[in-house]
């Protein structure tokens, strides 16, 4: 049998499509020959990969309100206009969720914790570089690549170019701006408040502390209002500016014109040969790699996804049915005193009857995410041996406590919740044990790691509603005066002497 | 409302030290499910109950090796049990040559998927509109290759040629990256 006519008949029999004869004759080959082995699996190999990474990120069903989403059949068309503007629900498949958000998991845990390549990084590691002059620090990178140079988390960066061949790279730069690049990325950090992104993608969340954070770009400069944006710059300079949250002022390159405003949920578009900054589509599927990076969620893997970002992606405005959405509610909330949660010590735990509350400490400046799961209709109770919904979480921040109880999840609503959530008043929390449950029946199990950073979830996709809130530390001690934000999207400008 | 939890300390990190295990055999063993189901949602169902059975038995793990083992063999046996289940009726190959292909697969390192997975992504914006067309409805919209056809108003035996040279062109282009990029060069 020549190649060509293996290949067909491996294709063949891939797409179950392959007739007894063949069947046999494929049989024969494979046994026959270890390089028909191996050429059997290059292929099957291949079809593994699409299944996990050939979807592009973009393939989520938008509509507007009041419109129903199909689970099914994700349109390329829709995606690549992006998101609606006003989308109120948002319903995802399960493929999706299997295919992307594993996939980044068995990516994390591959290049951090896998013996292979945590031994190779082990060996190879670098000197750690530590520019006293820094004006960032490179706290956390994923499959990063660098040209020229290498470089590890806990480098000091001070001015200069970056050039991120590939992966994701965080910089938090000691003003307190977050930027994440995604790679192949081009980036120069001229100021602590003035950066160049020449190509490729970056997300930004900046702070009070920096606000008028610049990025320049080929086409556009972008400066910052308070915020969180994602910049793209393709290969000819032309830049896509999109707002998450709050506002950016954007102006041409060289221009002499008075800055645009480009407030949340927007979008500009220009070009170096253009004449003009138009408004463009909201759309947001480039930089959701970047974007949870950028929110201090390292990787939400397994069947967890982060939201998209947006002023419409909040609690009580999407749901999805299969998979863990991961929103962030809230950040800089400090604590005037002790907060009530159901964990604060790393373990393994199961649902049980009884409280046993704990709590944290006043003084503390948390911030706060909601972990949800709202399956209702999908599975049922007789279902005994139904799908579980398991995924893993890691924080940038150590996780402080987790509220799991659906009145502590109310009482806390105000206090850690997103400002525009709409948190309803339907029961909520880990569901408690029905009577034919044991305890530790491997039904909604949460794992909280020993360096408090990562969060395993098992729960039964029989449950109602589950939702956890995860309260991350952000700042041990208020030692001065400290402005409050609540996400950008209604600043709290109390001072910690109001409190 | 009683919903909170009580602590199980003697199983601290387990599942995260199984994860850690298993993560890294996720395309080679997502692979496997596929090539026996043929369908990805299938393919995600045995790959989780698995990975549940895993976690059900994870105090009697002697260390990762066991736990990959294990993995692959529960796995193989949920894939035929929800052919069975399901009366579904796949082709399959003789058992003897399934074992023996299996465990080539199953034998495969792991340290490049990442970088695979990443070329892979670069390979299908190469491909033409109309094979990626052809590869989102068979993988994305989970349409047999039959019906695929019927989609595209072409004969079934054009589109699996067309799947054929989708996935050889997409093999060789990732292993051309991954050469380029032990050459220093990027993916893009």
């Amino acid at each position: 049998m020549n190649h060509e006519a293996f290949l067909h008949l491996t294709t063949l029999y891939l797409e179950d499509a392959i007739n007894a004869n063949d069947l046999e004759l494929l049989n024969r080959e494979l046994a026959n020959s270890p390089d028909r082995v191996q050429q059997f699996n290059d292929l099957r190999l291949v079809t593994g990969l699409i299944n996990e990474h050939g979807r592009p990120i973009d393939t989520v069903s938008v509509d507007n309100i009041g419109a129903n989403f199909s689970s099914e059949s994700p349109s390329y068309a829709s995606s690549a206009i992006g998101f609606g503007r006003n989308t109120s629900k948002i319903r995802l498949s399960l493929q999706t969720l299997a295919v992307v958000a594993l996939a980044t998991v068995a990516l994390l845990l591959l290049f951090l914790n896998s013996s292979g390549i945590q031994l190779q990084r082990d060996n190879d590691a670098p000197q750690r570089n530590l520019d006293t002059s820094g004006i960032a620090t490179l706290e956390y990178t994923s499959h990063a690549k660098w040209e020229n140079k290498q470089r590890v988390e806990g480098d000091q960066i001070g001015k200069g170019k970056l050039h991120l061949k590939i992966g994701l790279a965080r910089l938090d730069f000691h003003n307190g701006a977050t930027v994440t690049l995604q790679g192949p990325a081009q980036f120069e950090i001229i100021s602590p408040n003035k950066t160049v992104l020449t190509s490729g993608i970056l997300t930004a969340s900046v702070p009070d502390s920096a606000v008028g954070f610049k990025v320049l770009t080929p086409a556009m400069d972008v400066v910052d209002l308070g915020t969180a944006f994602g910049v793209s710059v393709g290969g000819d300079g032309e830049t896509d500016v999109c707002v998450f949250e709050g506002e950016v002022e954007v102006s041409r390159t060289d221009s002499k014109n008075t800055p645009q405003l480009v407030r949340e949920g927007s979008a500009v578009r220009s070009s170096p040969k253009a004449e003009s900054i138009d408004s463009v589509a909201y759309a947001t599927m480039r930089y959701e790699k970047a974007w949870p990076v950028t929110s201090g969620v390292l990787q939400a893997t397994g069947l967890m996804q982060f939201v998209s970002p947006g002023p419409d992606f909040v609690p009580g405005r999407i749901e999805d049915s299969d998979r863990i959405l991961v929103f962030r509610e809230c950040s800089r909330v400090i604590l005037k005193s002790d907060l009530e949660v159901d964990v604060t010590e790393p373990g393994q735990y199961v649902r049980v009857g009884r409280r046993n509350k704990q709590s944290i400490g006043a003084g503390q400046v948390v911030g706060s995410y909601l972990l949800q799961l709202n399956p209702i209709g999908e599975f049922f109770r007789n279902e005994t041996d139904g799908a579980r919904v398991i995924g893993q979480i890691t924080f940038n921040r150590p996780i402080l406590g987790l509220i799991g109880g659906t009145a502590q999840l109310i009482s806390t609503d105000e206090l850690l919740g997103h400002p525009r959530g709409n948190y309803g008043n339907t029961r909520r929390g880990i569901e408690p044990a029905r009577p034919d449950d044991q305890p530790d029946s491997g039904r909604d199990n949460v794992t909280l790691s020993n360096d408090r950073r990562t969060l395993s979830l098992d729960l039964s996709a029989s449950s109602a509603v589950d939702q956890i809130r995860v309260i991350v530390l952000e700042q041990t001690q208020v030692t001065a005066p400290f402005r409050l934000t609540f996400n950008n999207a209604s600043r709290y400008e109390k001072m910690l002497s109001e409190l | 409302m009683s919903t909170l939890f009580d602590v199980a300390h003697d199983k601290v990190m387990d599942r995260i030290e199984i994860l850690k295990i298993l993560m890294p055999e996720r395309t080679k063993q997502f692979s496997l499910a596929w090539s026996i189901l043929r369908k990805t949602h299938l393919s995600e169902d045995a790959y989780q109950d698995m990975l549940a059975r895993v976690f059900e038995n994870s105090d009697m793990f002697e260390g990762p090796q066991h736990v990959r083992d294990w993995s692959w063999k529960v796995l193989r046996n949920r894939c035929y049990e929800l052919i069975r289940k399901k009366k579904y009726q796949a082709t399959l190959l003789d058992d003897s040559i399934l074992e023996l292909v299996d465990t080539e697969l199953e034998r495969r390192g792991t340290a490049d998927m990442p970088l695979r997975a990443e070329a892979l992504r670069a390979c299908l914006e190469g491909l033409s509109e109309r094979s990626r067309e052809t590869i989102r409805m068979r993988y994305f919209e989970g349409l047999p290759g039959n019906r695929v056809a019927e989609k595209l108003g072409r004969k079934p035996e054009t589109v699996y040629k067309a799947l054929q040279r989708i996935y050889v062109t997409l093999a060789q282009c990732i292993q051309k990256k991954m050469v380029a990029l032990e050459m220093g060069d990027t993916l893009s």
